[in-house]
């Protein structure tokens, strides 16, 4: 595919080559200076362009008595630019110089006798801004601790919230990655940049959701998106080297330590990070979502800044802070940017290796029509994992029209576990109904590949665009593992053994091609057309051994099988643009025509599904001002049964839980509403945030449950046409009392779900809502304290059609009090109390509150403070537990699980920064 | 439209406030002189001449000279000032004295050296500086300036200290290149400075910023001279670079 393209590709580079010699890539710049307070124009203003890298003064001018100044023949690209006069306020301002094209920028210059007056409204200027769809913090407006990291930071900015697992939630979703300077910063764990990154070398802080690449391309949202948190350094940061270096240690076996070094010459860039340890602080997996045919994920914003990332990497290492790990993860990162930027290449290589034991419990109650069950499980495991990834990418950028960027990935898991598992189930009378032991090993080996290629190219006439992503992703995963299992059944307890070897292989393939072409048609309104092929290959051969007494040889047939399945898509797709000033408005639908083949190679036989999808999206956007703004916006997106929806592979792990495959399964239908809306004031430091959205599915998939006397469960995927939607609210409140300098917040987020499933061939119809009300509050008395008080009050409430009788009602509240005392010596006390306060229920009887409490006295070293001796006592109270609650329709389980409790460490930190903040050695002989 | 009709509102208002004065006056025409100090002690410690300590501790610290800008529009001419009244013995004094004409329109100049015993004319385009612009300011001679870092002669780092309220782009010796009249000048690495002292008004004739008809002595390019000089003094030791320097400025 990549070399039918390649003659295309040429020759628009060809064209770009001719473009840039025939007009020339010079713009110019032109502008007017006026006085604030009287309408007078400003004369012999010095107009100053810089280079923003370095600030290198590379052309001025005096404005004239007009006001007028102007630049002809400037380079394209961005310029700082600085407009100083002995009366007025300096005006800085990053202007960006397009080919061919005029910038215009008119100024109203500020009296420095009234600039004084609004300093300190000056300082704030612009602390929260809103940029398209990207919601930008001004680092430095809020005021951290000396060495706070990233983490700290982000707690202080409004709508956004990091929980104790470090997980960070901005305006009511969670952060699925984070970015630095655009780039991925070490894939698999977040974590690494907010822990470990100081505050005051960040810029900028912005927020946007981003879709995947080819979404990006044809502009039709497949309804999958990520919330992504790019954090700016600042430039001085980028010049030299910083980071830190921290040892801790506790009896009888704690130890933390991780180190950290950014290093930067130019434009070149080194990281490196090692994170060594066993307290489950640290190294945090999140949940990454498989999505093949988006490995490579670049994106081209507006402003020419490219950012890129990949996903290729699943989450298979626990994640889920169950257990008592031990943890060893090192990373690498190194980019360049050459030739005036126009060349930039990103490298990234991970591994991680851990250990985790773990012993878990959950109680489950199932609901039948007239009766209801008892489950007892409880579940012991050991696993050890390696998962190393390296991923590459160069972004070429030939002329100011096209851009061109191969990215490359590649990644190996190794994981072994050992799991025990029992489990009894009794009814209603506490008769006994069946009872399961089970033991498992396992070893999986995975590799997995990815590669890609997008390219954008712009046109001389405006908002002309050509879109082109190319992906190729793969993986192959051999397990092999040894199953044995006992279950009991009813009252006559019969029993059934199975002592097997199972060897799975997996292999998946995808190959993708995504194009896109838009067409300004008036000078408001864009007409775009994209066309996407994606061919996914995906290989399953799974087979069961029971042993003749020596070794595991003798292949048993009904649970083993061998499929493939390719299934082929392609999509036409239309949409339009049309964009004034103020507002804007997208709207565009794409068909999608499925076929899918499975083939199953142990009886030989194929079987072709054919499905055509619709999906279409609207959105409008209105924007106040820069601070102020709302969006609306309309998907309807289709998805696919899967592959084990319509006929699963046959399993024997579980045998009181079966799949059963529906060939019949029709596609189900989504339809999302999305209202949102902010608003900040500057002066009042006040803000607000109000988003809701409502999901309505048609066709939904959902299962249909056959359960026998004796616990036995059989269940089905159907459709049901109607019934299954939900909707959720998130709002936000946060403004600063004027006198007191006290921060109040106010969060909330209510939600409801209907969802509709059959058990016993009964249509049961469950309604759950619930409602979080968080207020908090902050204050701070410089030199002295801070404090915050987080509190969190979750009300949930489910009812169900098949017991209308019973209705499941409780209450979680978690509050947070943490208070940081800055005592004489250069010492600092922080301690945090947290309570989790669980309602007991009719069906949960146990105490479920906790109370942690954790504490660290810090002193601080030296002469410049950098080192930092600390020593901190965690969970004091010994309480901590592992637990989580959840009710879902005739479900209600709580799980608990084993969680590391109170420990001590002494910890030792060295905060290193050797960077060129200005150069100091001016006016050493400064002879006065 | 609008914006016409916005542009046209905006220049009538301008002219209604005609109680204003703009307050703020520039500079176009100044007589600007500059104290120029080296650290000579500094120089003769680097260079090792450290067994006459009997007589450098009746040296001063410095060498003090002064010079006189004198502009009028876009051309200026930098020649000797007023006699510093220091007691130097003749062979410590400078040994290159020049003036120099500017004329930044053109990006010119003509400077007339008389460096020891032979005498050069140079005329060249001005040398150009990447000057580094930063925020932090400070008063010479009751003018704010802002301070600017640079580099001269390929490695030496230069701070310069310019005013905007002074509209030639120009400065003390051949530095140039900011939006404003340079007031200060520092270059570490040579032990020197060049500092404002007093700016005044005197009127400034056309033909006082003109370079002479008449130029006696060679007429050579600025890179062509250093090279005949750098050949004449390479056997000087550490004084050759010191001299070097200065030659080129």
């Amino acid at each position: 595919m990549r070399t039918k393209h390649l003659p295309i590709l040429l020759s628009f580079l060809l064209i770009a080559t001719f473009a840039k010699g025939q007009f020339g890539d010079k713009g110019e710049l032109r502008g007017n200076l006026a006085d604030s307070t009287a309408a007078k124009y400003i004369e012999h203003a010095s107009v100053m362009l810089l280079r923003p890298a370095d600030s290198v003064l590379l052309k001025f001018v005096r404005s004239n008595s007009l006001g007028a100044f102007r630049f002809k023949n400037l380079d394209t690209g961005n310029y700082l630019i600085i407009i100083t006069h002995p009366t007025f306020a300096d005006y800085t301002e990053i202007v960006k110089v397009e080919a061919g094209d005029v910038t215009k920028l008119n100024t109203y210059m500020i009296q420095k006798t009234v600039a004084l007056k609004e300093f300190i409204f000056k300082q704030k200027k612009g602390a929260i801004v809103f940029k398209g769809d990207t919601i930008e913090y001004t680092a430095d407006s809020f005021k951290t601790k000396e060495f706070a990291t990233v983490e700290d930071l982000l707690k202080k900015l409004p709508g956004i919230q990091v929980d104790k697992n470090g997980v960070i939630t901005a305006h009511g979703e969670k952060v699925d990655k984070v970015l630095v300077d655009g780039e991925e910063f070490f894939s698999d764990d977040p974590t690494v940049a907010t822990k470990n990154l100081q505050a005051i070398t960040v810029d900028k802080v912005q927020v946007y959701d981003k879709e995947n690449a080819q979404s990006q391309a044809t502009g039709i949202s497949d309804g999958k998106k990520e919330k992504v948190l790019n954090l700016k350094l600042k430039e001085e940061y980028k010049k030299g080297m910083f980071g830190k270096v921290k040892a801790s240690g506790g009896l009888p076996k704690w130890y933390e330590n991780e180190a950290m070094i950014n290093a930067f010459k130019s434009k070149r860039k080194l990281s490196g990070y090692i994170i060594h340890s066993n307290t489950n602080r640290n190294s945090l997996d999140w949940e990454e979502q498989q999505s093949f045919g988006s490995n490579s994920n670049v994106s081209y914003s507006d402003d020419g800044s490219t950012t890129f990332y990949s996903n290729g990497s699943s989450q298979e290492i626990s994640n889920n802070n169950q257990g008592q790990p031990s943890n060893l993860s090192m990373g690498g990162h190194f980019s360049d940017k050459f030739k005036g930027d126009k060349h930039h290449l990103s490298l990234n290589l991970t591994s991680n290796s851990q250990i985790r034991r773990g012993v878990a419990s959950s109680t489950t109650r199932q609901l039948l029509a007239d009766s209801s069950f008892y489950n007892v499980q409880s579940d012991s495991f050991v696993s050890k994992g390696i998962k190393s990834n390296f991923d590459l990418s160069y972004t070429l950028k030939p002329d100011s029209f096209a851009t061109l960027t191969i990215t490359a990935n590649m990644g190996t898991l190794m994981l072994s576990k050992v799991d025990s598992f029992a489990s009894v189930s009794l009814n209603d009378d506490e008769v006994f109904v069946n009872q399961s032991i089970r033991s498992t090993a396992d070893d999986r080996n995975k590799n997995s590949y990815g590669g890609g290629l997008n390219y954008q190219r712009k046109f001389r006439k405006k908002d002309r665009l050509l879109y082109i992503v190319v992906g190729l992703n793969g993986s192959a995963e051999a397990q092999t593992g040894k199953l044995l299992s006992k279950n009991i059944l009813g009252l006559k307890k019969d029993t059934s053994a199975i002592d097997q070897k199972k060897d799975n292989n997996k292999w998946l393939s995808n190959a993708s091609f995504t194009s896109s072409f838009t067409e300004p048609i008036t000078k408001y309104l864009n007409l775009q057309v994209s066309y996407s092929y994606v061919n996914n290959q995906n290989s399953n051969t799974n087979n069961s051994y029971n042993s003749d007494g020596v070794s595991y040889n003798i292949l048993d047939p009904k649970y083993s099988n061998d499929f493939k399945f390719n299934i082929i898509t392609q999509s036409p797709g239309l949409t339009l643009k049309y964009k004034r000033k103020k507002w804007s408005l997208n709207a565009g639908a794409n068909l999608q025509a499925n076929n899918y083949i499975r083939t199953n190679r142990t009886i030989d036989s194929t079987v072709h599904y054919n499905f055509t999808n619709f999906q279409r999206m609207a959105r409008y956007e209105y924007k106040f001002s820069q601070f102020n703004g709302f969006k609306l916006s309309y998907n309807g997106y289709t998805q696919q049964p899967s592959i084990t929806q319509i006929q699963p592979l046959q399993n024997n792990l579980d045998p009181f839980n079966i799949q059963k495959g529906n060939e019949n399964l029709k596609p189900q239908v989504t339809n999302t509403f999305r209202i949102e809306s902010h608003s900040y004031k500057m002066i009042n430091d006040r803000s607000a945030h109000i988003s809701m959205g409502y999901n309505n599915t048609y066709n939904a998939f959902t299962s249909f449950d056959v359960i026998d006397e004796f616990g036995q469960r059989i269940s089905q995927t159907i459709n049901v046409a109607r019934g299954n939607y939900s909707f959720w609210s998130w709002m936000y409140y946060g403004f600063k009392l004027k006198k007191s300098g006290v921060k109040l917040k106010f969060s909330s987020n209510p939600s409801v779900n209907n969802y509709i499933n059959y058990i016993n061939g009964i249509k049961n119809q469950t309604l759950s809502s619930s409602i979080d009300i968080s207020p908090g509050l902050d204050y701070e008395k410089e030199d002295k304290y801070e404090v915050s008080f987080d509190f969190n009050f979750d009300y949930n409430s489910s009812r169900s059609s098949l017991n209308p009788d019973r209705k499941t009602q409780y209450w979680i509240q978690s509050h947070d009090i943490e208070l940081t005392v800055f005592l004489p010596r250069k010492l600092e006390l922080t301690t945090d109390f947290s309570a989790n306060i669980r309602q007991k229920t009719s069906d949960f009887t146990t105490n479920n509150n906790m109370f942690i409490w954790n504490m660290s006295v810090e002193r601080k070293m030296f002469k410049k403070e950098n080192f930092k001796l600390s020593f901190i006592v965690r969970d004091i109270l010994n309480q901590n537990t592992g637990f989580s609650r959840s009710v879902s329709s005739n479900y209600l389980t709580e799980s608990r699980y084993n969680v590391i409790k109170r420990y001590w460490l002494v910890s030792i930190l060295w905060n290193f920064n050797k960077t060129a903040k200005a150069p100091n050695n001016g006016e050493v002989e400064d002879a006065k | 439209m609008q914006n016409k009709l916005f542009k046209y509102i905006f220049t009538i208002c301008i002219f209604c406030s005609t109680n204003y004065i703009i307050a703020q006056k520039f500079i176009n025409t100044a007589r600007v002189e500059y104290e120029r100090k080296t650290y000579i002690k500094k120089i003769l410690q680097e260079s090792g001449d450290n067994d006459n300590s009997e007589w450098m501790a009746r040296l001063p610290d410095y060498r003090t000279e002064y010079f006189d800008l004198y502009f009028s529009g876009n051309k200026s001419v930098y020649k000797t000032g007023k006699e510093s009244d220091q007691k130097i013995p003749e062979w410590m004094s400078a040994g290159i004295i020049s003036t120099v004409y500017t004329n930044t329109d053109s990006g010119t100049y003509f400077s007339q050296k008389q460096i020891y015993d032979q005498s050069y004319n140079i005329i060249d385009s001005l040398p150009h500086i990447d000057w580094k612009i930063t925020d932090d300011t400070r008063t010479i001679a009751g003018y704010t300036c802002r301070r600017a870092t640079g580099r001269v002669c390929d490695s030496l780092f230069v701070v310069a200290f310019y005013t905007e309220e002074i509209l030639l782009s120009g400065g003390p010796e051949t530095f140039n290149g900011l939006p404003g009249l340079i007031l200060g000048v520092v270059i570490p690495r040579m032990h020197m400075s060049w500092y404002a002292t007093k700016v005044d008004f005197p009127e400034i004739k056309p033909e006082q910023t003109t370079p002479p008809a008449t130029k006696k002595g060679k007429q050579i390019k600025l890179k062509a001279m250093l090279k005949e000089l750098k050949e004449s003094v390479n056997d000087w030791g550490n004084w050759k670079n010191t001299l070097l320097w200065q030659a080129a400025m």
